[in-house]
């Protein structure tokens, strides 16, 4: 089977997103399949071209494949007749995030229009897939309650498990993932001082030179430079996967994140406990305050009290961890499967 | 500098410029420069191209990159305040259309047009080849010179000794003529071969060369290969092959094959009407340049199976020339970024 697997580009920014999608081309090719990315680059400012980055798409013509698998919006209105959905986003500006007064969508007239356009538009691409997939529960209660589409989970299994047997903690706090506003690191650089000799790692790529800038500047107000390691770039897979082999747990702080995410689960793999917040969405599927982690609200005094735990006690961190690597195995993902999926 | 690579590609089929895009990208990125490169399905039949054409004038590309780079048509028509145009041939399916009818004739104009607004915007467009460049003139669009894209990597191709296989690697397609090499080959005797390789567009042609193959009574002096064929596999195709065959009608928009040969020093049999294969082949110095009818590259092939003396010289002076004549990637580069 020849397959396209196409989503959107945002050029330079490198995500659990962008691994997810080279992975997915990936084990298309190990399962034997010829397979091929493409991404169209997206643009969402101002909101009125949202309407021509969707002609575009429609407009857009695939041949010489038997199967599309689209991603996300709007890459997933590119028309081809069998086309598969694995939905890891819509615009949510559009449909959860404007009820939640998070949107670029003007409350007027005009923004009317555009979101008239978008759920026209999502609606057809939705009507003539053979079949919708999401990457979490979330993405498709939303799609069922904004759109009145049935779907399927499909979480995104960890592409390289084999990095992350765990290991010895050295005795730091890591925080993995790209930096920015919305995955506020910025909590935990906050939080080091109210816990004396913790060490924290945050190494990860930052959105935009401003997001690393923050981390340095806070660092520096707060005292905490001589125990807060700044390794923020693309960490080699290599070397990201030793930090977290040897770290006594792993903060993960996403706002309202759809799926489980890379950074839990590479963590969970390693049989480390993960630091989250109340309102991370998705993590919290598979996060259980107490016993494979900590659930705290998002505050540093809060999050410094699920720090201070874990370096108090390192051996029911260790516990923790074990339980976290348990519930991980009890979701049951591999790629073999999921492609089995994508392309029946 | 931010730079973003875009091009047009048909999902999972190959092309030189995938070679360019990556060896560029490469180079670009070796230098310094941030890159992205672009992936545009593309579909080239006739009447999809004028939407597509519309569809990626849509694409914004100003906010995320300080300059793009288009390579395969119709990367071209996008929209960038610095973008530089590396063009190396027109959309065949619209330029060669098989039958000359009025809707054809209406849509060539109209794409042309197209092709003309989407150049005139450009900061700078290169030919890729003096074919390129006369196409460019032939239609009256604006071109600023010529700048041929050097191999990626020359080092992985080898030279070693001659042996009795003809080669032809490219896509299996009408408009490369493998028909012409078959017929060829049947007028020929010994122990000459010939090998077919590259990923065909449509099943009907490598079939059709198969039958032609035995209905000729040369199909046990012929492989036929229709895939994409990786850079090793063409290192190793080239590095024992008696010569290497090219001949598109009227081009390809670029000399990759030549300069593929010369690195791996064999000789090159083209043709007179293959655009800048022909250009680049001395005939009788690097290689053998024929009319394009059987008769004529059969006796070019007996000459080579005959004359390993002279296939020897010229496979050395094809590899010398290209040697003191080619475009390094600096001055590539340095043309692509003014």
């Amino acid at each position: 089977m020849k397959v396209l697997v196409l989503s959107t580009l945002v050029p330079f920014v490198h995500g659990g997103a962008e691994e997810l999608y080279d992975h997915l081309v990936l084990n298309l090719r190990r399962q034997g399949m010829e397979a091929e990315g493409m991404r169209i680059p997206f643009y969402w400012n101002p909101a009125e071209e949202l309407i021509e980055e969707m002609l575009l798409a429609r407009n857009l013509r695939v041949s010489g494949v038997d199967r599309v698998i689209a991603l996300k919006f709007p890459a997933y209105m590119v028309p081809f007749p069998d086309k598969v959905l694995w939905l890891l986003h819509q615009y949510r500006q559009a449909y959860d995030l404007l009820d939640a007064g998070q949107s670029n969508i003007p409350g007027d007239a005009s923004g009317e229009r555009i979101l008239h356009a978008i759920r026209a538009a999502d609606a057809m691409a939705f009507r003539e897939s053979r079949q919708i997939y999401t990457n979490a529960p979330i993405t498709g209660r939303r799609l069922k309650h904004y759109n009145g589409f049935d779907s399927q989970v499909l979480r995104p299994p960890l592409n390289d498990p084999e990095l992350f047997p765990g290991g010895e903690s050295e005795g730091y706090i890591l925080a993995t993932g790209r930096v920015n506003d919305t995955k506020r690191q910025h909590l935990l650089v906050r939080a080091l001082r109210r816990v004396p000799g913790l060490r924290l790692v945050v190494a990860g790529p930052p959105d935009s030179p401003a997001d690393a800038e923050v981390l340095h500047r806070i660092a520096a107000q707060e005292g905490v430079e001589d125990r807060v390691t700044l390794d923020l770039r693309f960490v080699p897979r290599a070397h990201l996967a030793q930090l977290v082999n040897g770290a006594l747990g792993v903060a993960y702080l996403p706002f309202d994140e759809d799926s489980l995410g890379y950074c839990t689960m590479e963590a969970f793999r390693a049989a480390k406990p993960v630091i989250t917040t109340t309102d991370s969405g998705g993590v919290l599927d598979i996060v259980r305050e107490g016993e494979n982690g900590h659930v705290v609200p998002p505050s540093p005094e809060a999050l410094a009290g699920a720090m201070a735990r874990l370096h108090a006690a390192p051996a029911r961190a260790r516990d923790m961890g074990l339980a976290g690597r348990a519930a991980m195995e009890a979701q049951r993902l591999d790629w073999p499967t999921t492609i089995e999926r994508l392309v029946s | 500098m931010r730079i973003g690579l875009i091009t047009a590609a048909l999902p999972l089929a190959g092309g030189a410029h995938r070679l360019i895009l990556e060896g560029l990208r490469e180079q670009l990125v070796a230098r310094g420069h941030e890159v992205e490169p672009v992936w545009l399905p593309f579909d080239a039949t006739p009447g999809e191209v004028l939407p597509q054409m519309a569809a990626f004038r849509m694409v914004r590309l100003d906010g995320y990159f300080d300059r793009v780079i288009t390579l395969r048509a119709p990367a071209h028509a996008v929209a960038h305040r610095r973008k530089v145009v590396w063009f190396t041939h027109p959309l065949r399916s619209i330029h060669e259309p098989e039958q000359e009818h009025g809707h054809a004739r209406a849509l060539r104009a109209a794409v042309t047009r197209a092709d003309a607004a989407a150049l005139r915007a450009a900061h700078a467009v290169l030919a890729g080849s003096e074919a390129a460049r006369e196409i460019l003139y032939r239609d009256k669009l604006p071109g600023s010179g010529v700048l041929p894209p050097p191999l990626p990597h020359p080092e992985r191709l080898r030279a070693g000794p001659l042996g009795d296989e003809v080669v032809v690697i490219a896509r299996m397609a009408p408009w490369n003529r493998q028909h012409l090499l078959l017929e060829a080959l049947a007028l020929t005797q010994g122990p000459l071969r010939l090998r077919l390789c590259g990923t065909a567009s449509d099943p009907a042609y490598p079939q059709a060369l198969r039958d032609a193959a035995r209905r000729l009574g040369i199909a046990d002096r012929v492989t036929i290969e229709p895939r994409w064929i990786t850079e090793e596999e063409k290192a190793n195709l080239l590095e024992n092959a008696l010569a290497v065959a090219t001949l598109p009608r009227h081009g390809n928009g670029h000399a990759y094959p030549v300069l593929e040969a010369a690195q791996a020093a064999r000789p090159i049999l083209t043709t007179t009407d293959a655009g800048e294969a022909a250009d680049a082949v001395a005939d009788g110095e690097t290689g053998l340049v024929t009319s394009p009818d059987p008769a004529s590259l059969a006796q070019a092939l007996d000459r080579l199976q005959a004359d390993r003396a002279l296939a020897v010289r010229l496979g050395a002076a094809a590899r010398a020339r290209a040697a003191q004549r080619g475009t390094g990637w600096d001055a590539v580069v340095e043309r692509l970024l003014a």
